[in-house]
């Protein structure tokens, strides 16, 4: 039951695995790429696929507003009379951007931290962690919610609000992989064969520590597209008409009785992509990490 | 060792403390504009705001207003709410506790079914009933608050009718069986006066706000409880008490559970506070109020004491949680003592 070894994939060979033994090995995993991928394309494809391009910006329709699912109109229509499907479709662009932006920066911004106190230790470490704790004691919805509430709300800075809550487990965990790489073997012989630790950091490292990170942030990346959604849904983030998916349920929300469509296709397409973004964060680190993540 | 541990844990605590204090009020100082224009109000004469500005220090240099807010918020002056006039900890201690009867609850059931589940799942390891509680725990901790709390309402108050859409409870019984007051909680007050009808319709109107704030605690811990039990699993002392011929029952309940309650446990403050900012959305969809409702009213009031009042309440309890259960995995676990 406990022996893992013939149930998990070997870490060595990942780059060379056929798509059947992927889907065979992490049902999950694969399913969770497929649906990732449909919506990114979904959303790159936007102007080419949907009906009305239009009304993903400032365009209204008096005369089309509420109207229920139908053949012109798939998803229905909004308060002003634009197209629901359209708008998910491109709420998808305005999710990614955000998601995107949020993991690169929380994780250069990890990254360096957490490297520089691993591989520094000492003082340094001290101080660094020290406030890497400060920041992981605070929710990140309840952090973002008054960094952005004293900002200006728009999607830009709700951005950057939830990337001030993110970087702090980045940096935790890289420090953490600086700190028991440090003491390896061929980090050992680097030091001694006097490389600078710019270098037994940039080569030694930060590339046995980018697996770490890599899963770390497909499993994030849920989280990010909830938070942005939840932001946007108090009004802290992108502002009308961006199609961003937490505004869309929430202009939609005093009419849900009337208009169900209306809150409940965008709030479906913020579900189906984090469970896309967690089906493939829990089969990345099932791959790559047999002994917590053991089927 | 035990008393080492215990006060090197409590002065990191400390720390934190401070720089969280710190980190509030570096927030505080990002607001573009005065804040003295926005407490005296647009029509203020150039007199008020002045006024504005020295009633709250904002005359004097960086590093003395952030001592006067550090003595502050020791004394318990948080500051003064700018939507309700009244001071915000005053306001916090009122609102805090409606919202813990939900946040409680919902950990309780959060609890109650999540490590069960997990359990399960780590029982059928590998197999469909393993595979199906992944994907229920996925879907548990993939949904949007604010999108399956509008949801819940439109199904089972708007469709169904079974269950109130919002409010603490009906009022119109009031008239026929009134409702003494205790702790100002009525679901609590109706228990402890032994007021019945009031009761259940304080329960039913708890039900949907309930299940909402459950849902990410109950996913997460359902995969915690599996992954810590499936670790232990893998060791030593398990491998010996299945030689000893122990029930795979009590292999799993009694020696791969034991070890696994310090994940658990870690979890639930962790959930505790989310759950705490969660009930943000919750409480202003449910009309409760509670700590959630003052923080959105806060936050459409850009009533920015008030705001931080909340940051740094939820902060503050989430570090004291973490030292509560650093402390009792100290007790339970020798080994991370050392």
């Amino acid at each position: 039951m406990s022996a893992a070894s013939g149930e998990t994939l070997d870490p060595v060979r990942r780059s060379r695995l056929p798509w059947a033994v992927v889907a065979r090995h992490s049902p999950l995993l694969a399913v969770g790429v497929v649906l990732g991928l449909v919506i990114v394309v979904m959303g790159l494809l936007a102007p080419w696929i949907t009906p009305h391009p239009q009304d993903a910006g400032f365009a209204t329709h008096p005369a089309d507003i509420l109207l229920g699912p139908s053949r012109s109109h798939l998803l229905g229509t909004d308060s002003v009379g634009r197209d629901v499907l359209t708008r998910v479709v491109y709420g998808a662009r305005v999710s990614f951007s955000i998601t995107a932006f949020v993991l690169v920066v929380s994780a250069v911004v990890g990254l360096a931290v957490g490297l520089t106190a691993g591989f520094v230790g000492g003082v340094v470490d001290s101080i660094l962690m020290r406030i890497t704790d400060v920041f992981l004691a605070f929710p990140a919805l309840l952090l973002a919610v008054a960094l952005t509430s004293v900002l200006s709300p728009s999607a830009l800075h709700a951005a950057m609000a939830i990337a001030a809550t993110w970087w702090p487990w980045y940096a935790r965990l890289s420090r953490a992989q600086a700190a028991s790489i440090r003491h390896q073997g061929y980090s050992d012989a680097a030091r001694v064969i006097g490389a600078s630790r710019t270098r037994q950091v940039l080569r030694h490292v930060l590339p046995n520590a980018a697996t770490a990170v890599f899963v770390q942030m497909s499993l994030d990346a849920a989280g990010i597209i909830l938070t942005a959604a939840t932001l946007s849904y108090l009004g802290l983030g992108a502002q009308d008409p961006t199609p961003e998916w937490g505004l869309m349920v929430s202009q939609g929300q005093s009419l849900a009785t009337t208009a169900w469509w209306v809150v409940t296709f965008p709030g479906l397409a913020i579900v189906l992509t984090a469970v896309a973004c967690n089906f493939i964060g829990d089969g990345l680190q099932t791959a790559l990490d047999p002994k917590r993540g053991r089927r | 060792m035990m008393a080492r541990y215990l006060l090197s844990r409590v002065l990191q605590a400390l720390a934190v403390v401070f720089g969280v204090i710190v980190l509030t009020f570096v927030i505080a100082r990002l607001i573009p504009g005065d804040p003295a224009v926005a407490y005296a109000g647009p029509k203020a004469t150039p007199a008020e705001i002045q006024a504005a500005r020295v009633r709250f220090g904002l005359d004097q240099p960086a590093w003395r207003q952030f001592l006067d807010y550090v003595g502050g918020i020791l004394r318990g002056d948080w500051g003064t709410s700018l939507h309700t006039k009244s001071p915000v900890l005053d306001d916090l201690l009122r609102v805090v506790p409606t919202t813990l009867v939900l946040v409680v609850c919902a950990l309780v059931v959060a609890v109650g079914v999540g490590v069960p589940l997990g359990v399960f799942a780590a029982r059928s390891s590998g197999r469909l009933g393993d595979l199906l509680a992944k994907i229920f725990s996925i879907l548990a901790v993939s949904m949007p608050v604010f999108w399956m709390a509008i949801l819940l309402q439109l199904v089972f108050f708007s469709h169904l009718g079974w269950l109130p859409a919002a409010g603490q409870y009906n009022q119109s019984l009031d008239s026929t069986s009134p409702l003494f007051t205790v702790v100002h909680i009525p679901v609590v007050d109706a228990l402890l006066t032994g007021n019945w009808p009031v009761f259940v319709s304080a329960a039913q109107h708890m039900v949907l706000p309930v299940l909402t704030i459950a849902a990410f605690p109950l996913g997460a811990c359902a995969m915690v409880t599996r992954a810590a039990i499936l670790d232990n699993l893998g060791e030593e002392h398990i491998r010996m008490v299945r030689a000893l011929g122990f029930r795979e029952r009590s292999v799993l309940g009694r020696f791969a559970m034991r070890p696994s309650l310090n994940p658990i446990l870690a979890l639930v403050a962790l959930v505790f506070a989310y759950s705490l900012t969660n009930s943000f959305i919750v409480e202003s969809v449910f009309d409760w109020p509670g700590l959630g409702s003052y923080a959105i009213d806060s936050i459409q009031s850009l009533d920015i004491p008030s705001i931080l009042g909340v940051t740094l309440f939820v902060a503050l309890v989430y570090v004291f949680l973490n030292l509560a259960v650093d402390i009792a995995q100290a007790l339970i676990d020798p080994r991370v003592r050392s």
